[in-house]
Protein backbone atom coordinates (compact mmCIF):
# COMPACT_ATOMS: atom_id res chain seq x y z
CA UNK A 1 0.00 0.00 0.00
CA UNK A 2 0.72 3.35 -1.21
CA UNK A 3 -1.30 5.15 1.33
CA UNK A 4 -0.98 5.79 4.81
CA UNK A 5 -2.39 8.16 7.11
CA UNK A 6 -1.24 10.59 8.87
CA UNK A 7 1.95 10.21 7.94
CA UNK A 8 5.41 11.51 10.32
CA UNK A 9 7.93 10.15 8.51
CA UNK A 10 9.71 11.99 6.07
CA UNK A 11 8.53 11.61 2.63
CA UNK A 12 10.15 9.45 0.51
CA UNK A 13 11.12 11.35 -3.35
CA UNK A 14 8.57 9.72 -5.34
CA UNK A 15 5.52 10.29 -3.35
CA UNK A 16 3.12 13.25 -2.39
CA UNK A 17 1.20 13.96 0.55
CA UNK A 18 -2.34 15.30 0.00
CA UNK A 19 -4.54 16.54 3.09
CA UNK A 20 -8.46 15.89 2.19
CA UNK A 21 -11.12 18.28 3.84
CA UNK A 22 -11.31 16.86 6.98
CA UNK A 23 -7.98 17.29 7.64
CA UNK A 24 -6.39 13.51 7.02
CA UNK A 25 -3.12 13.60 4.96
CA UNK A 26 -2.71 10.76 2.47
CA UNK A 27 0.80 9.51 0.88
CA UNK A 28 0.48 9.01 -2.61
CA UNK A 29 2.70 7.17 -4.81
CA UNK A 30 3.71 9.73 -8.06
CA UNK A 31 3.22 6.71 -9.96
CA UNK A 32 -0.67 6.19 -8.77
CA UNK A 33 -1.11 10.22 -9.55
CA UNK A 34 -0.15 9.68 -13.19
CA UNK A 35 -4.12 8.26 -13.33
CA UNK A 36 -5.51 11.91 -12.00
CA UNK A 37 -4.79 14.29 -14.66
CA UNK A 38 -5.48 17.08 -11.55
CA UNK A 39 -2.20 16.03 -9.65
CA UNK A 40 -0.41 14.79 -12.57
CA UNK A 41 -0.51 18.85 -13.80
CA UNK A 42 0.28 20.32 -10.69
CA UNK A 43 3.10 17.37 -10.16
CA UNK A 44 4.41 18.96 -13.45
CA UNK A 45 3.80 22.34 -12.58
CA UNK A 46 5.64 22.45 -9.44
CA UNK A 47 8.33 19.74 -10.58
CA UNK A 48 7.48 17.57 -7.48
CA UNK A 49 8.88 14.91 -9.62
CA UNK A 50 12.66 16.34 -8.85
CA UNK A 51 14.16 15.12 -5.74
CA UNK A 52 15.50 18.58 -5.16
CA UNK A 53 12.22 20.43 -4.98
CA UNK A 54 10.70 20.81 -1.49
CA UNK A 55 7.28 19.02 -1.52
CA UNK A 56 4.81 20.74 0.35
CA UNK A 57 1.42 18.87 1.07
CA UNK A 58 -1.15 19.65 -1.24
CA UNK A 59 -4.77 20.60 -0.24
CA UNK A 60 -7.93 18.65 -1.80
CA UNK A 61 -10.65 21.08 -0.02
CA UNK A 62 -13.29 19.12 -2.34
CA UNK A 63 -12.48 15.72 -1.15
CA UNK A 64 -13.20 13.97 2.32
CA UNK A 65 -10.75 11.46 3.60
CA UNK A 66 -13.77 8.77 2.72
CA UNK A 67 -13.93 9.43 -0.45
CA UNK A 68 -9.69 9.57 -0.70
CA UNK A 69 -9.53 6.21 0.97
CA UNK A 70 -11.88 5.02 -2.10
CA UNK A 71 -10.09 6.77 -5.12
CA UNK A 72 -7.05 5.45 -3.97
CA UNK A 73 -8.21 1.89 -3.80
CA UNK A 74 -9.36 2.86 -7.36
CA UNK A 75 -5.67 4.09 -8.69
CA UNK A 76 -4.34 1.46 -6.55
CA UNK A 77 -6.35 -1.22 -8.43
CA UNK A 78 -5.51 0.40 -11.91
CA UNK A 79 -1.71 1.31 -10.98
CA UNK A 80 -0.78 -1.17 -14.13
CA UNK A 81 -3.01 -0.64 -16.67
CA UNK A 82 -2.29 1.29 -19.58
CA UNK A 83 -2.97 4.55 -20.37
CA UNK A 84 -6.96 5.78 -20.31
CA UNK A 85 -7.76 6.35 -24.11
CA UNK A 86 -10.71 8.37 -24.80
CA UNK A 87 -11.69 6.77 -28.15
CA UNK A 88 -11.60 3.11 -26.75
CA UNK A 89 -15.19 2.59 -27.91
CA UNK A 90 -15.20 -1.07 -26.72
CA UNK A 91 -14.78 -0.06 -23.55
CA UNK A 92 -16.83 3.29 -23.07
CA UNK A 93 -19.81 1.81 -24.84
CA UNK A 94 -20.30 -1.11 -22.87
CA UNK A 95 -22.47 -2.31 -19.65
CA UNK A 96 -19.94 -4.96 -18.90
CA UNK A 97 -17.84 -4.67 -15.43
CA UNK A 98 -14.89 -6.37 -14.50
CA UNK A 99 -15.73 -8.45 -11.19
CA UNK A 100 -13.56 -5.81 -9.00
CA UNK A 101 -15.23 -2.87 -10.77
CA UNK A 102 -18.58 -3.90 -9.78
CA UNK A 103 -18.04 -4.89 -6.20
CA UNK A 104 -16.57 -1.30 -6.10
CA UNK A 105 -19.15 0.49 -7.07
CA UNK A 106 -21.49 -1.39 -5.76
CA UNK A 107 -22.60 1.52 -3.51
CA UNK A 108 -25.71 3.65 -3.09
CA UNK A 109 -26.19 6.46 -5.55
CA UNK A 110 -25.77 9.28 -3.23
CA UNK A 111 -22.37 7.63 -2.05
CA UNK A 112 -21.44 7.24 -6.41
CA UNK A 113 -22.46 10.94 -7.27
CA UNK A 114 -19.68 11.92 -4.19
CA UNK A 115 -17.39 9.67 -6.11
CA UNK A 116 -17.98 10.96 -9.63
CA UNK A 117 -17.27 14.20 -7.75
CA UNK A 118 -14.12 13.60 -6.18
CA UNK A 119 -12.79 12.00 -9.55
CA UNK A 120 -14.09 14.70 -11.56
CA UNK A 121 -12.06 17.27 -9.62
CA UNK A 122 -9.28 14.64 -9.65
CA UNK A 123 -9.81 14.13 -13.50
CA UNK A 124 -9.46 10.32 -13.27
CA UNK A 125 -10.87 9.51 -16.49
CA UNK A 126 -11.29 5.91 -16.53
CA UNK A 127 -12.75 6.08 -13.11
CA UNK A 128 -15.13 9.11 -14.26
CA UNK A 129 -15.78 7.08 -17.13
CA UNK A 130 -16.92 4.37 -15.44
CA UNK A 131 -19.35 5.73 -13.16
CA UNK A 132 -21.09 6.68 -16.22
CA UNK A 133 -21.48 3.57 -17.56
CA UNK A 134 -22.84 1.96 -14.00
CA UNK A 135 -25.26 5.25 -13.49
CA UNK A 136 -26.07 4.19 -17.19
CA UNK A 137 -26.62 0.87 -17.10
CA UNK A 138 -29.14 1.76 -13.57
CA UNK A 139 -31.28 3.41 -15.63
CA UNK A 140 -31.32 2.34 -19.03
CA UNK A 141 -34.29 0.05 -19.51
CA UNK A 142 -36.43 2.29 -16.97
CA UNK A 143 -39.37 4.26 -17.14
CA UNK A 144 -39.38 7.79 -16.62
CA UNK A 145 -40.87 7.58 -12.97
CA UNK A 146 -38.48 4.70 -12.31
CA UNK A 147 -35.50 7.06 -13.79
CA UNK A 148 -37.13 10.06 -11.48
CA UNK A 149 -36.57 7.94 -8.24
CA UNK A 150 -33.43 6.09 -9.06
CA UNK A 151 -31.70 9.71 -10.27
CA UNK A 152 -33.82 11.91 -7.77
CA UNK A 153 -35.10 13.64 -9.89
CA UNK A 154 -37.55 16.16 -9.14
CA UNK A 155 -40.54 16.76 -11.30
CA UNK A 156 -41.33 19.80 -13.44
CA UNK A 157 -44.09 18.04 -15.67
CA UNK A 158 -47.38 16.91 -14.94
CA UNK A 159 -49.03 13.47 -15.34
CA UNK A 160 -51.96 13.07 -17.91
CA UNK A 161 -54.99 13.00 -15.65
CA UNK A 162 -56.06 9.69 -17.62
CA UNK A 163 -53.08 7.73 -17.82
CA UNK A 164 -50.97 9.23 -15.10
CA UNK A 165 -48.27 9.30 -17.41
CA UNK A 166 -45.98 12.42 -17.37
CA UNK A 167 -46.36 15.07 -20.45
CA UNK A 168 -44.69 17.94 -21.13
CA UNK A 169 -45.47 21.26 -20.92
CA UNK A 170 -43.73 22.56 -24.11
CA UNK A 171 -45.86 22.68 -27.81
CA UNK A 172 -45.42 19.29 -28.28
CA UNK A 173 -46.89 17.81 -25.17
CA UNK A 174 -49.74 15.54 -26.96
CA UNK A 175 -47.55 14.09 -28.98
CA UNK A 176 -45.26 13.05 -26.19
CA UNK A 177 -47.95 12.16 -24.12
CA UNK A 178 -49.52 9.70 -26.84
CA UNK A 179 -45.28 8.31 -27.22
CA UNK A 180 -45.37 7.88 -24.19
CA UNK A 181 -48.32 5.76 -24.06
CA UNK A 182 -47.31 3.17 -26.00
CA UNK A 183 -43.33 3.59 -25.95
CA UNK A 184 -42.76 2.80 -22.14
CA UNK A 185 -40.61 0.13 -21.48
CA UNK A 186 -42.63 -1.72 -19.39
CA UNK A 187 -46.10 -1.12 -20.59
CA UNK A 188 -49.15 -2.14 -18.64
CA UNK A 189 -51.41 -4.69 -20.09
CA UNK A 190 -53.95 -3.98 -21.66
CA UNK B 1 -26.99 14.77 2.73
CA UNK B 2 -28.71 13.82 -0.91
CA UNK B 3 -27.29 15.47 -4.18
CA UNK B 4 -29.63 15.74 -6.91
CA UNK B 5 -29.25 14.94 -10.63
CA UNK B 6 -29.03 18.34 -11.89
CA UNK B 7 -26.20 19.25 -8.98
CA UNK B 8 -23.97 16.67 -10.75
CA UNK B 9 -20.87 18.11 -13.29
CA UNK B 10 -23.12 18.56 -17.03
CA UNK B 11 -20.21 16.69 -18.73
CA UNK B 12 -21.25 13.62 -16.28
CA UNK B 13 -24.85 13.96 -17.51
CA UNK B 14 -24.10 13.87 -20.69
CA UNK B 15 -21.68 11.64 -20.69
CA UNK B 16 -24.07 9.11 -18.82
CA UNK B 17 -26.54 10.22 -21.88
CA UNK B 18 -24.20 9.27 -24.37
CA UNK B 19 -24.47 5.51 -23.32
CA UNK B 20 -28.39 4.98 -23.37
CA UNK B 21 -30.44 3.62 -25.72
CA UNK B 22 -32.99 5.49 -27.83
CA UNK B 23 -35.85 4.13 -25.64
CA UNK B 24 -33.81 4.94 -22.18
CA UNK B 25 -33.05 8.30 -23.50
CA UNK B 26 -37.07 9.37 -24.09
CA UNK B 27 -37.59 8.09 -20.63
CA UNK B 28 -35.31 10.64 -19.10
CA UNK B 29 -36.54 13.13 -21.82
CA UNK B 30 -40.03 12.51 -20.21
CA UNK B 31 -38.55 13.20 -16.29
CA UNK B 32 -38.18 17.02 -16.45
CA UNK B 33 -37.65 19.80 -18.77
CA UNK B 34 -33.85 20.20 -17.57
CA UNK B 35 -33.46 16.46 -19.13
CA UNK B 36 -35.20 16.97 -22.04
CA UNK B 37 -32.86 19.82 -22.96
CA UNK B 38 -29.75 17.94 -21.87
CA UNK B 39 -30.80 14.45 -23.91
CA UNK B 40 -31.61 17.14 -26.91
CA UNK B 41 -28.01 18.11 -26.67
CA UNK B 42 -26.41 14.42 -27.25
CA UNK B 43 -26.26 13.24 -30.73
CA UNK B 44 -27.88 10.06 -31.01
CA UNK B 45 -27.46 8.00 -34.51
CA UNK B 46 -29.79 5.86 -35.75
CA UNK B 47 -28.52 3.90 -38.15
CA UNK B 48 -31.76 2.74 -40.22
CA UNK B 49 -35.42 3.42 -39.47
CA UNK B 50 -38.54 2.49 -41.28
CA UNK B 51 -42.26 3.66 -41.92
CA UNK B 52 -44.65 1.89 -43.48
CA UNK B 53 -47.92 2.79 -44.41
CA UNK B 54 -50.59 0.11 -46.15
CA UNK B 55 -53.92 -0.73 -46.14
CA UNK B 56 -54.79 1.43 -43.43
CA UNK B 57 -51.89 -0.48 -41.09
CA UNK B 58 -48.43 1.42 -40.42
CA UNK B 59 -45.11 0.32 -38.97
CA UNK B 60 -42.31 2.02 -37.31
CA UNK B 61 -39.00 0.22 -37.14
CA UNK B 62 -36.08 1.65 -35.53
CA UNK B 63 -33.13 -0.36 -35.76
CA UNK B 64 -30.26 0.61 -33.40
CA UNK B 65 -27.77 -1.57 -34.13
CA UNK B 66 -27.52 -5.14 -35.52
CA UNK B 67 -30.11 -7.02 -34.21
CA UNK B 68 -31.46 -4.07 -32.21
CA UNK B 69 -34.76 -2.92 -33.07
CA UNK B 70 -37.80 -1.14 -31.49
CA UNK B 71 -40.90 -2.47 -34.03
CA UNK B 72 -44.11 -0.83 -33.82
CA UNK B 73 -47.29 -1.69 -35.97
CA UNK B 74 -50.54 0.08 -35.68
CA UNK B 75 -53.96 -1.10 -37.24
CA UNK B 76 -57.27 0.26 -36.59
CA UNK B 77 -60.10 -1.56 -34.17
CA UNK B 78 -63.24 -0.99 -32.91
CA UNK B 79 -61.67 1.72 -30.54
CA UNK B 80 -59.61 3.36 -31.91
CA UNK B 81 -55.98 1.93 -32.45
CA UNK B 82 -53.87 -1.28 -31.65
CA UNK B 83 -50.53 -0.80 -30.94
CA UNK B 84 -48.46 -4.12 -31.01
CA UNK B 85 -44.97 -2.99 -29.81
CA UNK B 86 -41.91 -5.44 -29.70
CA UNK B 87 -37.93 -5.19 -29.24
CA UNK B 88 -35.27 -7.13 -30.75
CA UNK B 89 -37.83 -10.31 -30.90
CA UNK B 90 -39.87 -11.76 -33.57
CA UNK B 91 -41.18 -14.40 -30.30
CA UNK B 92 -45.43 -13.64 -30.52
CA UNK B 93 -44.77 -14.22 -26.74
CA UNK B 94 -42.91 -10.84 -26.52
CA UNK B 95 -45.03 -8.25 -28.36
CA UNK B 96 -47.04 -6.58 -26.03
CA UNK B 97 -50.45 -4.85 -27.29
CA UNK B 98 -51.66 -1.51 -26.02
CA UNK B 99 -55.02 0.16 -27.68
CA UNK B 100 -55.09 4.02 -28.13
CA UNK B 101 -58.09 6.32 -28.26
CA UNK B 102 -57.32 7.67 -31.47
CA UNK B 103 -58.87 6.37 -34.80
CA UNK B 104 -56.45 7.61 -36.87
CA UNK B 105 -53.68 4.99 -36.98
CA UNK B 106 -51.71 7.56 -39.57
CA UNK B 107 -51.79 10.59 -37.29
CA UNK B 108 -50.51 8.56 -34.50
CA UNK B 109 -48.11 6.54 -36.03
CA UNK B 110 -46.13 9.66 -37.92
CA UNK B 111 -46.76 11.73 -34.43
CA UNK B 112 -45.00 8.96 -32.35
CA UNK B 113 -42.04 9.54 -35.43
CA UNK B 114 -41.72 12.73 -35.63
CA UNK B 115 -41.88 12.81 -31.22
CA UNK B 116 -39.00 10.26 -30.97
CA UNK B 117 -36.75 11.23 -33.62
CA UNK B 118 -37.49 14.45 -35.20
CA UNK B 119 -34.80 16.54 -33.24
CA UNK B 120 -31.91 18.07 -34.06
CA UNK B 121 -30.36 15.13 -31.94
CA UNK B 122 -31.42 12.27 -33.93
CA UNK B 123 -29.37 11.56 -37.01
CA UNK B 124 -30.81 9.01 -38.91
CA UNK B 125 -28.61 7.00 -41.41
CA UNK B 126 -31.27 6.13 -43.52
CA UNK B 127 -35.65 6.65 -43.22
CA UNK B 128 -36.95 3.68 -45.35
CA UNK B 129 -40.26 4.49 -47.09
CA UNK B 130 -42.60 1.56 -47.81
CA UNK B 131 -46.33 2.16 -48.87
CA UNK B 132 -49.51 0.79 -51.30
CA UNK B 133 -49.56 2.15 -54.11
CA UNK B 134 -52.60 3.86 -54.13
CA UNK B 135 -54.73 6.96 -55.63
CA UNK B 136 -53.99 9.52 -52.59
CA UNK B 137 -52.11 7.67 -50.24
CA UNK B 138 -48.78 9.71 -50.78
CA UNK B 139 -50.99 13.03 -50.44
CA UNK B 140 -52.24 11.57 -47.26
CA UNK B 141 -48.70 10.41 -45.71
CA UNK B 142 -46.87 14.08 -47.02
CA UNK B 143 -50.29 16.08 -45.16
CA UNK B 144 -49.45 13.99 -42.03
CA UNK B 145 -45.27 15.13 -42.36
CA UNK B 146 -46.22 18.63 -43.81
CA UNK B 147 -46.80 20.39 -40.22
CA UNK B 148 -42.63 20.00 -40.53
CA UNK B 149 -42.09 22.35 -42.89
CA UNK B 150 -43.67 25.35 -40.77
CA UNK B 151 -40.07 24.94 -38.51
CA UNK B 152 -36.84 23.69 -39.73
CA UNK B 153 -35.71 22.68 -36.25
CA UNK B 154 -38.80 19.72 -36.14
CA UNK B 155 -37.75 18.25 -39.44
CA UNK B 156 -35.89 14.66 -39.63
CA UNK B 157 -32.13 14.64 -39.49
CA UNK B 158 -31.52 11.96 -42.52
CA UNK B 159 -28.43 10.84 -44.44
CA UNK B 160 -30.49 9.02 -47.14
CA UNK B 161 -34.04 8.42 -47.85
CA UNK B 162 -34.94 5.02 -49.09
CA UNK B 163 -37.86 4.14 -51.05
CA UNK B 164 -39.19 0.61 -51.41
CA UNK B 165 -40.00 -0.31 -54.80
CA UNK B 166 -42.98 1.86 -55.83
CA UNK B 167 -43.07 3.85 -52.75
CA UNK B 168 -43.79 7.43 -53.32
CA UNK B 169 -43.07 7.05 -56.94
CA UNK B 170 -42.27 10.28 -58.41
CA UNK B 171 -43.00 12.79 -55.34
CA UNK B 172 -39.33 11.94 -54.01
CA UNK B 173 -38.00 15.03 -54.21
CA UNK B 174 -40.94 16.55 -52.69
CA UNK B 175 -41.41 14.13 -49.73
CA UNK B 176 -37.52 15.01 -48.82
CA UNK B 177 -38.42 18.41 -48.67
CA UNK B 178 -41.40 18.34 -46.73
CA UNK B 179 -39.45 16.06 -44.04
CA UNK B 180 -35.60 16.26 -44.68
CA UNK B 181 -33.17 18.43 -42.94
CA UNK B 182 -31.36 19.13 -46.34
CA UNK B 183 -27.87 19.90 -44.98
CA UNK B 184 -27.88 16.29 -43.60
CA UNK B 185 -29.29 14.83 -46.63
CA UNK B 186 -26.83 13.12 -48.62
CA UNK B 187 -28.79 10.78 -51.29
CA UNK B 188 -32.19 8.83 -52.30
CA UNK B 189 -32.22 5.58 -52.69
CA UNK B 190 -35.05 3.17 -54.19
CA UNK B 191 -34.63 -0.64 -53.57
CA UNK B 192 -36.45 -3.69 -54.61
CA UNK B 193 -35.77 -6.95 -53.68
CA UNK B 194 -35.69 -10.37 -56.06
CA UNK B 195 -36.95 -12.90 -54.05
CA UNK B 196 -35.93 -16.50 -54.40
CA UNK B 197 -37.67 -19.39 -52.18
CA UNK B 198 -34.10 -21.07 -52.13
CA UNK B 199 -32.21 -18.84 -50.92
CA UNK B 200 -32.54 -16.34 -47.90
CA UNK B 201 -29.05 -14.21 -48.86
CA UNK B 202 -28.70 -11.34 -51.52
CA UNK B 203 -25.86 -12.23 -53.90
CA UNK B 204 -25.90 -9.65 -56.58
CA UNK B 205 -27.49 -6.08 -56.72
CA UNK B 206 -27.77 -3.83 -59.68
CA UNK B 207 -26.76 0.02 -59.14
CA UNK B 208 -28.15 2.18 -61.33
CA UNK B 209 -27.01 6.06 -60.62
CA UNK B 210 -29.29 8.61 -61.74
CA UNK B 211 -28.52 12.31 -62.15
CA UNK B 212 -27.89 14.06 -58.46
CA UNK B 213 -30.49 16.37 -57.28
CA UNK B 214 -29.71 19.30 -55.53
CA UNK B 215 -26.01 17.73 -54.89
CA UNK B 216 -27.96 14.64 -53.51
CA UNK B 217 -26.87 11.40 -55.19
CA UNK B 218 -29.74 9.32 -56.82
CA UNK B 219 -29.68 5.90 -56.75
CA UNK B 220 -32.22 2.82 -57.82
CA UNK B 221 -30.43 -0.40 -56.05
CA UNK B 222 -32.27 -3.59 -57.26
CA UNK B 223 -31.19 -6.38 -54.61
CA UNK B 224 -31.18 -10.08 -55.65
CA UNK B 225 -31.63 -13.27 -54.10
CA UNK B 226 -31.18 -15.38 -56.68
CA UNK B 227 -28.10 -16.68 -59.16
CA UNK B 228 -29.80 -16.56 -62.42
CA UNK B 229 -28.01 -16.12 -65.79
CA UNK B 230 -31.58 -14.25 -66.18
CA UNK B 231 -30.69 -11.79 -63.54
CA UNK B 232 -27.19 -10.80 -65.51
CA UNK B 233 -29.31 -10.35 -68.91
CA UNK B 234 -32.07 -7.82 -67.75
CA UNK B 235 -29.15 -5.88 -66.03
CA UNK B 236 -27.22 -5.84 -69.08
CA UNK B 237 -30.27 -5.19 -71.28
CA UNK B 238 -31.30 -2.70 -68.89
CA UNK B 239 -28.02 -0.70 -68.68
CA UNK B 240 -27.22 -1.01 -72.90
CA UNK B 241 -30.81 0.96 -72.84
CA UNK B 242 -29.63 3.21 -70.48
CA UNK B 243 -26.86 4.42 -72.18
CA UNK B 244 -28.65 4.61 -75.53
CA UNK B 245 -31.30 6.74 -74.06
CA UNK B 246 -28.90 9.11 -71.68
CA UNK B 247 -29.27 12.76 -72.99
CA UNK B 248 -25.69 14.92 -73.16
CA UNK B 249 -25.93 16.23 -70.21
CA UNK B 250 -25.77 13.08 -68.24
CA UNK B 251 -22.74 10.40 -67.22
CA UNK B 252 -25.05 7.34 -66.31
CA UNK B 253 -23.24 4.52 -64.66
CA UNK B 254 -24.77 1.31 -63.51
CA UNK B 255 -22.93 -0.89 -61.42
CA UNK B 256 -23.62 -5.14 -61.28
CA UNK B 257 -22.13 -6.56 -58.37
CA UNK B 258 -21.73 -9.88 -57.77
CA UNK B 259 -20.44 -11.84 -54.30
CA UNK B 260 -18.80 -15.18 -54.90
CA UNK B 261 -20.68 -18.25 -53.80
CA UNK B 262 -18.49 -19.85 -51.93
CA UNK B 263 -16.15 -17.23 -51.15
CA UNK B 264 -13.06 -17.56 -52.78
CA UNK B 265 -10.53 -15.75 -50.34
CA UNK B 266 -7.66 -16.89 -52.81
CA UNK B 267 -8.56 -15.04 -55.72
CA UNK B 268 -6.49 -12.38 -57.35
CA UNK B 269 -7.38 -8.77 -57.83
CA UNK B 270 -7.65 -8.58 -61.32
CA UNK B 271 -9.41 -5.64 -63.41
CA UNK B 272 -10.68 -5.95 -67.25
CA UNK B 273 -11.95 -3.09 -69.85
CA UNK B 274 -13.85 -3.97 -72.58
CA UNK B 275 -15.66 -1.72 -75.21
CA UNK B 276 -19.02 -3.14 -75.62
CA UNK B 277 -19.71 -1.08 -78.31
CA UNK B 278 -22.85 1.29 -76.92
CA UNK B 279 -20.80 1.19 -73.58
CA UNK B 280 -17.99 0.16 -71.54
CA UNK B 281 -17.29 -2.38 -69.31
CA UNK B 282 -15.06 -2.01 -66.11
CA UNK B 283 -14.38 -5.22 -64.47
CA UNK B 284 -12.79 -5.84 -60.98
CA UNK B 285 -12.54 -9.18 -59.17
CA UNK B 286 -11.12 -9.40 -56.07
CA UNK B 287 -11.65 -11.77 -52.85
CA UNK B 288 -14.30 -9.52 -51.97
CA UNK B 289 -16.40 -10.29 -54.96
CA UNK B 290 -16.30 -8.72 -58.48
CA UNK B 291 -18.03 -5.68 -59.70
CA UNK B 292 -18.81 -4.62 -63.46
CA UNK B 293 -19.02 -0.77 -64.07
CA UNK B 294 -20.88 -0.05 -67.26
CA UNK B 295 -20.93 3.84 -68.89
CA UNK B 296 -20.44 5.28 -72.26
CA UNK B 297 -17.04 5.85 -73.23
CA UNK B 298 -17.11 9.57 -73.62
CA UNK B 299 -18.22 9.83 -70.05
CA UNK B 300 -15.38 7.62 -68.14
CA UNK B 301 -12.80 10.24 -68.14
CA UNK B 302 -15.33 11.93 -66.06
CA UNK B 303 -15.76 8.92 -63.68
CA UNK B 304 -12.36 8.35 -63.48
CA UNK B 305 -11.70 9.65 -59.88
CA UNK B 306 -14.78 7.65 -58.65
CA UNK B 307 -12.92 4.38 -60.22
CA UNK B 308 -9.48 5.65 -58.77
CA UNK B 309 -10.33 5.85 -55.38
CA UNK B 310 -12.72 2.84 -55.08
CA UNK B 311 -10.96 0.52 -52.96
CA UNK B 312 -14.16 -2.31 -53.09
CA UNK B 313 -17.14 -1.78 -55.10
CA UNK B 314 -19.10 -4.02 -53.31
CA UNK B 315 -21.51 -2.30 -51.98
CA UNK B 316 -23.74 -3.34 -49.25
CA UNK B 317 -22.73 -7.43 -50.42
CA UNK B 318 -19.66 -6.95 -48.44
CA UNK B 319 -18.98 -8.40 -45.44
CA UNK B 320 -15.23 -7.23 -45.63
CA UNK B 321 -15.72 -3.56 -46.47
CA UNK B 322 -19.06 -2.40 -45.93
CA UNK B 323 -20.52 -1.33 -42.73
CA UNK B 324 -21.45 -4.25 -40.40
CA UNK B 325 -24.64 -2.94 -39.76
CA UNK B 326 -25.94 -2.21 -43.73
CA UNK B 327 -24.41 -5.71 -44.49
CA UNK B 328 -26.69 -7.16 -41.48
CA UNK B 329 -29.38 -5.36 -42.69
CA UNK B 330 -29.04 -5.90 -46.60
CA UNK B 331 -28.55 -10.03 -45.75
CA UNK B 332 -31.76 -10.20 -43.94
CA UNK B 333 -34.00 -8.00 -46.03
CA UNK B 334 -35.55 -11.34 -47.30
CA UNK B 335 -36.33 -12.48 -43.55
CA UNK B 336 -39.04 -10.44 -43.84
CA UNK B 337 -40.85 -13.03 -46.22
CA UNK B 338 -40.70 -14.98 -42.53
CA UNK B 339 -41.26 -12.16 -40.38
CA UNK B 340 -43.78 -9.60 -41.55
CA UNK B 341 -45.28 -11.11 -44.95
CA UNK B 342 -47.63 -7.90 -45.01
CA UNK B 343 -44.81 -5.45 -45.58
CA UNK B 344 -43.80 -7.48 -48.91
CA UNK B 345 -43.54 -3.61 -50.67
CA UNK B 346 -39.71 -4.70 -50.88
CA UNK B 347 -40.24 -7.12 -52.72
CA UNK B 348 -40.24 -8.01 -56.61
CA UNK B 349 -41.34 -11.05 -56.87
CA UNK B 350 -42.68 -10.87 -60.21
CA UNK B 351 -40.78 -13.43 -62.80
CA UNK B 352 -37.99 -11.72 -64.27
CA UNK B 353 -39.14 -11.97 -67.74
CA UNK B 354 -42.97 -9.53 -66.25
CA UNK B 355 -39.59 -7.42 -63.97
CA UNK B 356 -40.42 -3.86 -64.16
CA UNK B 357 -38.84 -1.38 -62.32
CA UNK B 358 -40.47 2.36 -62.19
CA UNK B 359 -38.40 5.00 -60.61
CA UNK B 360 -40.69 7.49 -61.48
CA UNK B 361 -41.06 10.02 -63.76
CA UNK B 362 -39.33 12.61 -62.41
CA UNK B 363 -35.42 11.04 -62.62
CA UNK B 364 -36.39 10.38 -66.79
CA UNK B 365 -35.63 7.06 -66.37
CA UNK B 366 -36.86 4.98 -69.60
CA UNK B 367 -39.73 2.86 -67.61
CA UNK B 368 -41.28 0.63 -67.51
CA UNK B 369 -37.96 -0.81 -67.61
CA UNK B 370 -38.78 -4.48 -68.86
CA UNK B 371 -36.27 -7.82 -69.21
CA UNK B 372 -36.75 -9.15 -72.84
CA UNK B 373 -35.93 -12.51 -73.49
CA UNK B 374 -34.20 -14.47 -76.01
CA UNK B 375 -32.47 -11.66 -78.41
CA UNK B 376 -30.34 -10.16 -75.16
CA UNK B 377 -28.40 -12.87 -74.36
CA UNK B 378 -25.84 -11.67 -76.76
CA UNK B 379 -25.80 -8.56 -74.14
CA UNK B 380 -23.94 -10.97 -71.51
CA UNK B 381 -20.58 -9.62 -71.50
CA UNK B 382 -17.97 -12.40 -73.04
CA UNK B 383 -16.22 -13.71 -70.13
CA UNK B 384 -19.20 -14.39 -68.03
CA UNK B 385 -19.64 -17.79 -67.47
CA UNK B 386 -23.00 -18.80 -68.18
CA UNK B 387 -23.18 -22.14 -66.42
CA UNK B 388 -21.35 -20.85 -63.26
CA UNK B 389 -24.07 -17.99 -63.06
CA UNK B 390 -26.93 -20.78 -62.94
CA UNK B 391 -28.14 -21.15 -59.13
CA UNK B 392 -26.08 -23.51 -57.56
CA UNK B 393 -28.14 -26.72 -55.79
CA UNK B 394 -25.26 -26.82 -53.54
CA UNK B 395 -27.74 -24.69 -50.74
CA UNK B 396 -26.91 -25.16 -47.11
CA UNK B 397 -29.94 -26.28 -45.04
CA UNK B 398 -29.49 -23.07 -42.78
CA UNK B 399 -30.53 -21.22 -45.81
CA UNK B 400 -33.48 -22.71 -46.94
CA UNK B 401 -36.82 -21.57 -46.00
Amino acid sequence: MSCEEPTTSPTPENNITVVSSDGKEFLLDLKLTEQSETLARLISNFEYDRTDVKKDPVPLGNITSAQMQKIIEWLQHHRYYPKWEQNDIHYSTSFTFETWVEEYLNIPNNEMFELLNAANYLNIPRLFSTICRIMASRITGKSAEQIRTVLNIKTDVKNDVYTGIPIQEDSSSSEDGMSEISLSPSPPPI
Amino acid sequence: MPIFWLELPENFRKNVVEHLDLMSRHSLKSTSTSNRFLVNSVVFSVPRVRFGYKEGRCLIMIYTGIETFLRMEFSKCTDGTVIHRSESSWDPSEISTKSHASTDALHLSISILKSLLANQSILIGALELEMEKKTGGHQEVIRHFSPMTSTSTTKFRIQKLVFVHNAFGGCEKRIATAICEMQDLVGMERICLMISSKKLGVTRSFVQREKAWNGKSMVLNELCMRSDIREVMHFFKKSSDRMTDATADESPLNTFVQSYEPPRPSQKWNFERVDKHKYILRTTKTPCGEWSHVLRERDETGHMPFFESEKCGMGYLCRTCSDPFEYWYHQNLSHRVLHEPFWNGIWDSAPSNELAFEWGPSFDVPQPLSFVQGPTANLVPDDVDSEALEYSEDVSEDNEF
